[in-house]
């Protein structure tokens, strides 16, 4: 999404990115961005939630219209509006996808010893 | 204060991803185009990675083939015209649970917003085309040949045709 950002930018269209991985707007750069702490798949939020749907949008108009200079990426703080750890593994597919089952060896290796 | 990027993943996971996954670094040279309009005389378009396409009509992305070369993910784009109406959308990513933005696709990309916000006058319009891809390209360092090469550009050239100024994305 990244490359897609830059790409059309380069190409004359300003843009705006909503996104849940600020950390990696941060590191490989965007012209601009707005992060929001919610699950993947979700980044305006739940179905039917217009209004949050709408706040996040202004805000990343907010965002688009104001900034200046390229890597312009503010954090969003609105709270998710739902149970947290339940939340942990509703975003998730319901069976892993093809990368994570090959991976699920080296994955789990990660985890911390002891 | 700053958001946490890896709070909703597994803690395995996020230590995985954060030690294998390349990203395309060009960060020293992020291009940047000034707004050149008032946000209610600009015309807008959206984008996705999320995997949307129009039930029905569309070839869903190629989710078969990831299955089989779980390292390759298809670099295709779906149009998704601006009019579509609520349940014409379906998901084809592996990568996320596609549940909620099959029954609202608005939380991925929101039409039914922008179109409230050309009504409201906030915004000056929102062009008849509207993307989508599926945002995973391949592991660790994803692929990006097909997107910079063949489908960007006929993205671009589309927005271009439709006079679009600025665009929104909404990753996956």
């Amino acid at each position: 999404m990244l490359v897609l950002a830059r790409m059309f930018e380069r190409g004359g269209i300003s843009t705006i990115l909503v996104t849940m991985m600020p950390t990696w707007a941060e590191k490989y750069g965007v012209p601009r961005a707005v992060g929001v702490e919610f699950p993947f798949g979700h980044p305006l939020g739940l179905p039917g939630e217009t209004q949050l749907q709408m706040t996040v949008i202004h805000d990343a108009l907010k965002v688009l219209q104001e900034a200046t200079e390229p890597n312009t990426i503010v954090h969003l703080d609105h709270p998710w509006p739902g149970d947290e750890t339940q939340w942990r593994r509703q975003w998730q597919p319901t069976g892993a996808s093809p990368l994570i089952a090959k991976y699920l060896d080296q994955i789990r290796a990660m985890r911390p010893r002891g | 204060m700053p958001i946490d990027s890896y709070k909703w993943l597994p803690y395995s996971l996020a230590a995985w991803m954060q030690k294998y996954y390349q990203g395309p670094e060009e960060k020293s040279s992020t291009p940047f185009t000034p707004l050149a309009k008032p946000l209610s005389e600009t015309r807008f378009a959206l984008l996705t990675t999320g995997g949307l396409y129009l039930k029905e009509q569309q070839e869903p992305f190629d989710v078969a083939r990831e299955g089989l070369e779980p390292e390759w993910g298809d670099p295709s784009f779906r149009v998704i015209p601006t009019d579509t109406l609520s349940g014409e959308i379906a998901v084809a990513h592996t990568h996320y649970n596609p549940v909620d933005a099959e029954e609202d696709f608005n939380i991925l990309l929101p039409l039914h917003r922008f179109h409230e916000l050309k009504q409201s006058g906030e915004i000056g319009s929102l062009a008849p085309s509207a993307y989508s891809v599926m945002g995973y390209q391949g592991h660790p360092m994803p692929d990006y040949t097909q997107w910079r090469e063949k489908y960007g550009p006929e993205m671009l050239e589309q927005m271009k045709s439709e006079g679009v100024e600025a665009l929104l994305l909404t990753p996956a």
